[in-house]
């Protein structure tokens, strides 16, 4: 058996691959252009929260969004979500620590 | 209250939420029947432990953290800041993602009749304990650099 049987661990595993990656995309563009983290500063009165607040809200959203879609693209099997899981982690990981490193 | 009460609370909240994620992971390497409550048990606790450690060590860092900044930059190690802190800081979010998803994967799912759960669960736990670990050495870096920049004033 490979499906996983809760709409929940599938929908939102699959935003769980998506905004890891999209947390080292965010961190990456506002550290690399003034404006926008300026802008995000001034949203909660410190860049950190602001990308906090997107980050963890954006997460519940596409995790409910993805567990009410059942379709060919949400259905992938445990093992699929298990590999994106570890390869979004990673990426998400070196795109971080990659970026502070170089900059 | 001081201040340094809020990054104590912090990393033992960290810590706890660090030995959650592996003793979810052992139990659900050793999945039955009987342990499917105590995997679910692991997994609330984990979520808890992080929330409260990303909220308490947040707060600190938006309302204090700016004078140990100026010293750790200002001293002979600023890495512990430019490398090390913001790494922290947005790595964390990854393991609060990480957290707050391991309940969904674990409720509404029989891990010891479905390997492919068991794996995605024993996957999540790791990374958990895995960037938990990064997150305490670099924690500890950051202190080093705020010592050394003490000491040398």
């Amino acid at each position: 058996m490979d499906q996983l049987a809760s709409k929940y661990a599938r929908g939102f595993g699959i935003s769980l691959i998506i905004m890891m990656l999209f947390n080292a995309v965010l961190t990456v563009a506002k550290e690399s252009y003034e404006p926008f983290i300026k802008g995000m500063a001034a949203i909660s009165g410190h860049h950190w929260i602001t990308h906090g607040i997107i980050v963890v809200v954006l997460f519940f959203i596409l995790g409910f969004v993805f567990s009410g879609t059942h379709s060919e693209e949400t259905s992938c099997s445990a093992r699929r979500m298990t590999i994106g899981t570890i390869v979004s982690a990673a990426i998400g990981a070196i795109l971080i620590g990659g970026f502070y490193l170089i900059g | 209250m001081r201040p340094e009460v809020f990054v104590i609370v912090h990393v033992v909240f960290g810590m706890f939420g660090i030995l959650a994620a592996l003793w979810m992971f052992v139990e659900t390497l050793n999945s039955s029947e009987t342990n499917q409550k105590r995997i679910e048990i692991a997994s609330v606790i984990l979520v808890c432990c992080i929330w409260l450690s990303y909220v308490l060590g947040g707060y600190y860092y938006v309302n204090y953290y700016a004078a140990s900044k100026a010293v750790i930059l200002a001293g002979p190690f600023p890495s512990a800041h430019k490398f090390f802190m913001e790494v922290k800081e947005h790595l964390f979010f990854m393991i609060l993602l990480l957290a707050t998803y391991a309940p969904f994967a674990v409720y509404g799912e029989r891990l010891y009749g479905n390997k492919g759960a068991k794996n995605l669960v024993l996957a999540v736990s790791a990374l958990v304990v895995v960037l938990g670990l990064v997150m305490d050495g670099s924690g500890a870096m950051i202190i080093m650099g705020e010592k050394m920049g003490l000491l040398r004033r």
